[in-house]
């Protein structure tokens, strides 16, 4: 048009009658500059449009109609089609519309050409073959990530029939190759036991993360991101079986079972980012959905263990109380007896409470610490009395026998004193777990408390404050191996007695204080022994109210 | 001869709370704290005993456990009644008759009395 100079002219004339050209062709580099050309001379618009072939033109809505197969550059035509039949005419107008309304403009396909761009599309695909073929050029593509959400077992069993979940996890251990590049793989899946038996080995031997979604989730669709750069959204049309018995329910009834591509509808491609990240979006929120899940139900779990304990150490005391009560009406002469178990059962219902209380202070973070300077080598000594002479110590019926030891630095018969900040009913308490728990499970021999001053000089560490460390050790059966790992958790308990709260309560009260609490094995490896330290300098910027 | 009753249950004042009205209405009791040695005792005494009163959690050996060990390891047919001061004992396959703690001591003594008519 440019280069045969009567064909030019005519058109130039055209434009000068106000004729409007409009042009529909596939932009590429080496027709932009004869694009540019036409745009200048006949004023045409030229739109883009990706893999347009074939030649044909139309005047006045479909009056006249010209069509050529092969049109060879500024040479004569072998062929030409020429019409001038209305039907066909407009049938040919129709067409040019159709293609027209899919182009993009030409400025935006040039700035696409010329920054290098690669373009933005969300295509759909109808062939299963091409999505398939599509989805392994993904994977292969990736470099950083992949998120895949496989929503129906029979997707999953899909991928697996096909090798796409053992390459996943070649891909996940990719660290070892020389570019060190690690892919981070994530699956979403759902919850079935054939497919978790499937993929254990996977989610214990590679880097692949596996989420198992709910059963019902609703969703129909395999998702592929990778990169955060490209999505593939595969239509699902197995009716969304999420569990392996749904779908044999649903086999049996079939005569045969469909292959596996037959599965797959329509897909959507994208690598345009507002949508891959809105379903990388999605992603995220399911994966999230599926971990706050896991946590609830292991809340629940705690939370049953806990109403039992709790509602078996409420009414074990209850019990006694009730009864006793009932058999001084019965026998008034005898009030004296029975007052004592009444008395020591009620303790233990008070103690439960306070303990159930505290829990839920440290659970909501409002337990408050009353900081004030105190002796120590006297507040356990006055502890340790409070404790033998309380109504509910065990320790009376029993040929165990307390020592306290105090600090004695100065090598006197007279201890020196020894101060820390803290808040002396919390240590008290903490000191009388220890000791409840030495005494409940020493039937016979000693319980032995001492107190470790930190010698500042032998501290090399300037900057760590001296600690104070209390011991306390008994000779009794020492700590089942089974409860070791979560002795400091809540309702750690082997004993049948005991709501398993003690040890929980006491290391967060030392963690407030600064300090830390642990086991330790004893030196004849008899008994138990627990240390726990205090910190002998002020560090709470608020003397008198704490919160953690 | 009076009726012999034994009361098995890790929690030393509720033996001897249900032992103290047991006895004072007119009931042979022998007590234990610990199912294995309660279990010893009424193996090599089982003629004694015409009623055991069980507790469920317990260190050692369940209230469960220590019926069916009875059941099994001594040819008797005593009759075990679990008192447990648990939320609930789950399967039950021996079908123990399950009462819960507190028990009111008129409630205990009506309990007995069916299993045992004559005192």
């Amino acid at each position: 048009m440019i280069d045969v100079e009567s064909i030019k002219e005519a058109r130039i004339k055209a434009k000068n009658r106000g004729i409007k050209f409009r042009y529909v062709t596939e932009v590429t580099t080496k027709n932009i500059s004869y694009c540019k050309e036409m745009i200048k001379y006949f004023g045409a618009e030229i739109r883009h449009l990706d893999d347009v072939k074939g030649n044909f033109e139309i005047s006045d809505d479909g009056k006249e109609y010209v069509a050529t197969a092969n049109l060879q550059e500024a040479k004569p035509l072998k062929q030409l089609i020429y019409s001038n039949v209305k039907e066909i005419g407009e049938q040919q107008q129709y067409i040019f519309d159709t293609l027209w309304n899919k182009t993009i403009s030409f400025d935006e396909k040039i700035k696409e050409i010329e920054e290098g761009i690669i373009p933005e599309v969300t295509e759909v695909i109808r062939n299963p073959h091409k999505a398939q073929e599509l989805e392994w050029n993904l994977l292969k593509m990736a470099t950083k990530e992949i998120q895949i959400i496989y929503s129906t077992v029979k997707a999953y069993k899909m991928q697996k029939s096909v090798g796409v979940i053992d390459y996943l996890a070649k891909l996940a251990a990719k660290n070892d190759d020389d570019d060190g590049s690690i892919i981070k793989v994530r699956i979403l899946t759902p919850k079935d036991s054939s497919i978790q038996e499937s993929l254990q080995d996977l989610k214990d031997n590679s880097n692949v993360d596996i989420n198992y979604i709910e059963p019902k989730s609703g969703i129909i669709i395999k998702t592929i991101l990778v990169d955060k750069k490209h999505s593939l959204v595969m239509e699902l049309k197995d009716k969304g079986y999420s569990t392996e018995a749904e779908e044999k329910d649903s086999i049996l009834s079939k005569t045969k079972t469909a292959p596996a591509i037959a599965e797959i509808g329509i897909s959507t491609y994208s690598n345009s980012k507002p949508t891959v990240l809105s379903y990388l979006s999605i992603f995220e929120t399911l994966w999230r959905q599926t971990e706050l899940f896991e946590q609830l139900k292991q809340v629940d779990i705690l939370k049953t263990e806990f109403i039992n304990i709790a509602a078996h150490e409420l009414r074990t005391p209850t019990q006694t109380i009730i009864g006793y009560c009932e058999m001084i009406n019965m026998f008034p002469d005898k009030k004296d007896e029975y007052i004592n178990p009444i008395k020591r059962n009620s303790e233990r219902l008070y103690k439960l409470t306070q303990d159930i209380l505290d829990v839920a202070k440290i659970e909501s973070n409002s337990l408050k610490l009353d900081i004030e300077k105190i002796e120590l080598n006297e507040l356990i000594n006055e502890t340790v009395i409070d404790f033998i002479r309380r109504p509910l110590s065990s320790i009376n019926h029993k040929d165990v026998k307390i020592n306290f030891n105090p600090s004695n630095n100065n090598n006197n018969n007279n201890p020196s004193p020894l101060f820390v900040y803290a808040d002396k009913n919390r240590i008290q308490q903490v000191i009388f777990n220890l000791l409840d728990n030495a005494s409940k499970f020493t039937e016979k021999g000693e319980i032995t408390l001492s107190i470790i001053e930190d010698d500042a000089e032998n501290n090399k560490d300037n900057d760590k404050y001296n600690d104070i460390t209390i011991r306390i050790q008994d000779t009794g059966k020492g700590i089942d191996s089974e409860i070791l790992p979560r002795l400091f958790k809540k309702f750690a308990t082997k004993s049948e007695r005991g709501t398993g709260l003690g040890l929980y309560i006491s290391k967060n009260i030392i963690e407030a204080h600064g300090g830390k609490i642990w086991t330790e094995k004893t030196s004849d490896g008899k008994g138990t022994l627990f240390v726990f330290t205090l910190p002998t300098r002020n560090n709470h910027k608020n003397n008198f109210e704490i919160s953690f | 001869v009076n009726h012999s009753i034994a009361i098995v249950d890790d929690e030393h004042d509720t033996v001897q709370l249900f032992k103290e009205i047991l006895t004072t209405n007119g009931y042979n009791v022998a007590g234990f704290t610990n199912p294995l040695l309660a279990l010893e005792y009424i193996k090599e005494n089982h003629k004694e005993f015409d009623l055991i009163l069980c507790d469920y959690r317990m260190s050692y050996l369940s209230g469960y456990d220590f019926a069916r060990k009875i059941a099994t390891e001594i040819n008797t047919a005593i009759t075990i009644i679990i008192i447990t001061a648990a939320n609930d004992i789950g399967i039950n396959p021996l079908k123990l008759q399950v009462y819960f703690k507190p028990l009111t001591m008129s409630k205990l003594l009506d309990l007995v009395k069916k299993h045992i008519p004559s005192v």
